[in-house]
């Protein structure tokens, strides 16, 4: 059995998994941008309403400042302490008043001259809310929310506080891990599903195939108990079990087919058996009309010298001699007549083809045919149709006789080619035409006149010799030659000729 | 993809195994640009102020400083108060800014000491003041109804078992200034409609402003209290219950000194009395006001605040 390349088994584990993880991956990296914002949206959130918040007090501050004329960072500084105390994740705060210098600065960390670096620094006053998040050399990962410490169009400056965002980062890290983890398990458990899954469906195939593989249509004779040839249904009541309830009908039907088509064969066999003992007829004839005009004769030499003891008894023999010869004549026309097939026995070709001519002998004689025998000594017994064998003989020397004119020559030849034997027969006749020669072994096709060829005899042959692993071809040069070789196995098919 | 399939199956073991090892690098790298660009949280994100702004250019205009009593804390002030400052600052050849006192009584110091031009002033402290100083009534505020009144309304909390003034006695009072219409009203006018003197109050105590009386109550320090109508409006939902609500009474006056610029005054005026007119209200001008004057003003006379001066005389 010719083996798969690439079972189904692979395609749908490669095709289906491969779609699943392009998928999940998908829907992965969507979910993960949809986490991550959601998470940095929230920061966001949470942030800017905690600087809002900050802001009320510190306009409050501001305010309360602007009233009593006190020192402005006398009561800011107390309330961004803190709040930087108690927010645990503020980095820094920073005021600038409204012209854009900075009027406070604290952080979390002491100890650094962070202070002093922005103590000079002017900022470009906004009156928009900015948030945004960058790494910060000193800070990290910080989200920086700058917003204006106004109310309507009285601004008392702006402020920037920064949290740390390295937890949120941690959690989008986690999140990413958590995808990638849950993705990789996914993806492990659902190719050993598919696999699973696939396995499953095609060892069912593969049972399928495999008694597909064993299925030999049985012949006529064998199909005393077709149940044994029923192939085990699958078990399993989906497609495949439909399968392979619907494969057993076929067979059966292929069966019946098989059956019919056998019968049809032997009734063509016999029909064309019928016409070839027509195309002897004549030849028949005139072997079984010599000898009863030599026994008229000597009947009418006895009877008319009843007394010449001598002369009768030496008749008496020749009537017999004729009469012999006409027994043997109907013996081996009835003989090449009767029905019987399918009888594989030993033959030996020789021997065969040597009787067909010896059936023949008349059309040799009548046309003064010169007939060459070149047989090889050593060839083997072949298991064969000893009937089946001689009719396709018969058939290929009749079309010979047929086609060579008087004094023509005929050559037939059998030897031994490797473990092949090889039949052929060639005459000198007219030849076939180039253009008949792709058809004359279709049924029905015949250059012969109406009611003298059927068109069937050498499709019969070729039909014979293949069903015993064999060829048949021709090769022909009008008006020169003609020649039909038979190969036949003797080995391998010849052996196995029922399969 | 079955093609590809088939033509990979066809390929030779070494060659699978190079284009598995390769594809698996790809992955690797492909997943470790993605972790990269994943834990990059970098960016900027601005939100512009939405807030009803005035294009105004207010730089070289002369500065006007507008009083107001302190009613509310001073964020909520100038939360209220300062669109309102804006917008005249917009409609008008001046720039106003707010000056907060730190009393009552100090707003209409400031006035008289001509530190602000005109002031926001209660009804009752107008009255007062009117008395002592002469100061005048230019513009009094419109409520939803589009009249100039307004009311002062005695709160208790849900389940506390004050449903009326007489049960008041032997319970903790909580009041806005001394100088404030809300406290003269109870005490003045409501215990001697019921007979109730301040001695039969348990405690009666005076906050600087009208939130600070509506927190003493929601805390449970004190049993009720007396605030301006208006402001309830926010505190609907927290669990306080109105048992008393006093008399229609003349909504606050913007107020000048006897002596006052006319010029300016003359465009503060033009400038609200706009704001009256349907159409500017719809357009969302007064949306971020203080309450008391999203529907605009309508002019004021002395003579308004004559029931004030009967029923407190």
């Amino acid at each position: 059995m010719k083996r798969v390349k690439t079972s189904l088994k692979t395609k749908i584990v490669v095709f289906t998994g491969s779609v699943f993880v392009i998928l999940l991956l998908l829907i992965s990296i969507t979910l993960l941008f949809q986490w991550r914002s959601i998470i940095i949206d929230k920061e966001i959130k949470s942030n800017f309403a905690v600087t809002k918040t900050f802001a009320v007090s510190a306009i409050d501050a501001l305010i309360y400042q602007e009233q009593t004329e006190l020192q402005k960072e006398n009561v800011l500084e107390t309330y961004v302490d803190n709040f930087i105390n108690r927010i645990d994740n503020v980095k820094f705060v920073i005021i600038y008043d409204p012209a854009g210098t900075l009027i406070l600065a604290r952080e979390r960390s002491i100890g650094n001259n962070f202070h002093s670096e922005f103590a000079s620094a002017t900022r470009k006053m906004t009156k928009d809310e900015i948030c945004s998040i960058y790494r910060h050399n000193q800070f990290g990962w910080i989200m920086e929310v700058s917003i204006p410490l106004s109310i309507g169009g009285k601004i008392w400056g702006f402020s920037r506080i920064a949290y740390n965002v390295e937890p949120i980062r941690s959690e989008i890290k986690n999140v990413f891990f958590l995808l990638l983890g849950s993705t990789i398990i996914i993806t492990f458990l659902t190719l050993v599903v598919l696999y699973y899954f696939s396995y499953r469906l095609t060892i069912s195939l593969n049972d399928l195939v495999n008694e597909i593989d064993r299925i030999n249509l049985i012949s006529e004779s064998d199909s005393i108990d077709s149940s044994e040839t029923i192939i085990k249904a699958s078990s399993q009541n989906d497609e495949i079990g439909f399968l392979f309830h619907r494969f057993n009908k076929m067979k059966k039907r292929l069966e019946k087919s098989k059956i019919e088509l056998e019968i049809a064969q032997k009734q063509i066999y016999q029909a064309e058996k019928l016409a070839s003992i027509g195309r002897l007829a004549s030849g028949v004839a005139h072997q079984v009309n010599n000898p009863l005009n030599g026994i008229k004769s000597c009947i009418y030499a006895i009877q008319k010298e009843p007394e010449n003891l001598k002369q009768t008894n030496e008749y008496l023999e020749l009537i017999n001699e004729g009469l012999n010869n006409i027994e043997t004549v109907v013996q081996k026309l009835l003989g090449f007549a009767r029905q019987e097939h399918n009888h594989k026995t030993k033959i030996d070709i020789n021997e065969s083809i040597q009787k067909v001519i010896n059936l023949l002998d008349y059309r040799l004689k009548d046309k003064l045919i010169t007939l060459n025998l070149n047989f090889s000594s050593n060839l083997p017994l072949i298991e064969f149709d000893y009937f089946l064998f001689q009719e396709v003989i018969m058939n290929l020397l009749l079309n010979s006789f047929d086609a060579v004119s008087q004094n023509g020559k005929i050559d037939i030849k059998t030897e031994m080619i490797e473990d092949r034997l090889l039949i052929e027969i060639k005459d000198n006749g007219i030849g076939i035409p180039k253009e008949n020669l792709q058809k004359i072994f279709d049924p029905f096709f015949t250059t012969k006149e109406v009611g003298v060829g059927t068109g069937l005899g050498l499709s019969v042959c070729l039909n014979i010799i293949e069903s015993y692993g064999g060829t048949i071809s021709v090769s022909s040069i009008q008006g020169e030659e003609t020649i039909f070789t038979v190969v036949i196995p003797i080995r391998g098919e010849n052996e196995n000729i029922n399969n | 993809m079955i093609s590809l399939i088939t033509y990979l199956s066809r390929m030779n073991r070494k060659v699978k195994l190079l284009i598995f090892a390769l594809s698996t690098l790809l992955i690797t790298v492909i997943t470790v640009l993605f972790y990269i660009r994943i834990t990059d949280i970098s960016l900027t994100e601005i939100n512009p102020q939405n807030e009803y702004s005035y294009n105004s250019e207010t730089k070289n205009k002369k500065i006007v400083y507008i009083g107001v009593i302190s009613r509310y804390p001073p964020h909520i002030i100038y939360q209220g108060y300062q669109p309102l400052l804006d917008y005249l600052s917009a409609c008008t050849n001046y720039k106003f800014e707010l000056k907060l006192s730190d009393d009552y009584n100090s707003a209409v110091t400031n006035l008289i000491n001509k530190e602000v031009t005109a002031a926001f002033l209660g009804s009752y402290l107008y009255v007062k003041a009117n008395k002592q100083y002469g100061i005048k009534p230019i513009l009094k505020t419109l409520n939803e109804k589009l009249e100039p009144y307004s009311r002062v309304a005695l709160i208790v909390k849900y389940g506390s078992g004050i449903n009326k003034i007489t049960d008041l006695k032997n319970k903790k009072l909580a009041l806005p200034s001394k100088e404030s219409f809300s406290a003269n009203w109870i005490l003045k006018k409501e215990f001697k409609k019921y007979g109730i003197k301040e001695q039969d109050i348990k405690l009666i105590q005076h906050f600087p402003h009208h939130q600070n009386v509506i927190n003493q109550v929601l805390k449970g320090n004190f049993d009720a209290g007396v605030v301006r109508e208006q402001l309830l409006e926010d505190y609907k939902n927290n669990g306080l219950k109105v048992i008393e609500y006093s008399e229609p009474i003349p909504t606050p006056p913007l107020v000048v000194a006897p002596q006052y610029d006319k010029e300016v005054i003359q465009e503060i005026k033009n400038a609200l009395l706009e704001i009256s007119q349907k159409d500017k209200i719809k357009e969302g001008i007064t949306r971020n006001w203080d309450k008391e004057f999203i529907y605009g003003f309508i002019e004021a006379n002395d003579s308004d605040y004559n029931y004030i001066r009967q029923v407190y005389k």
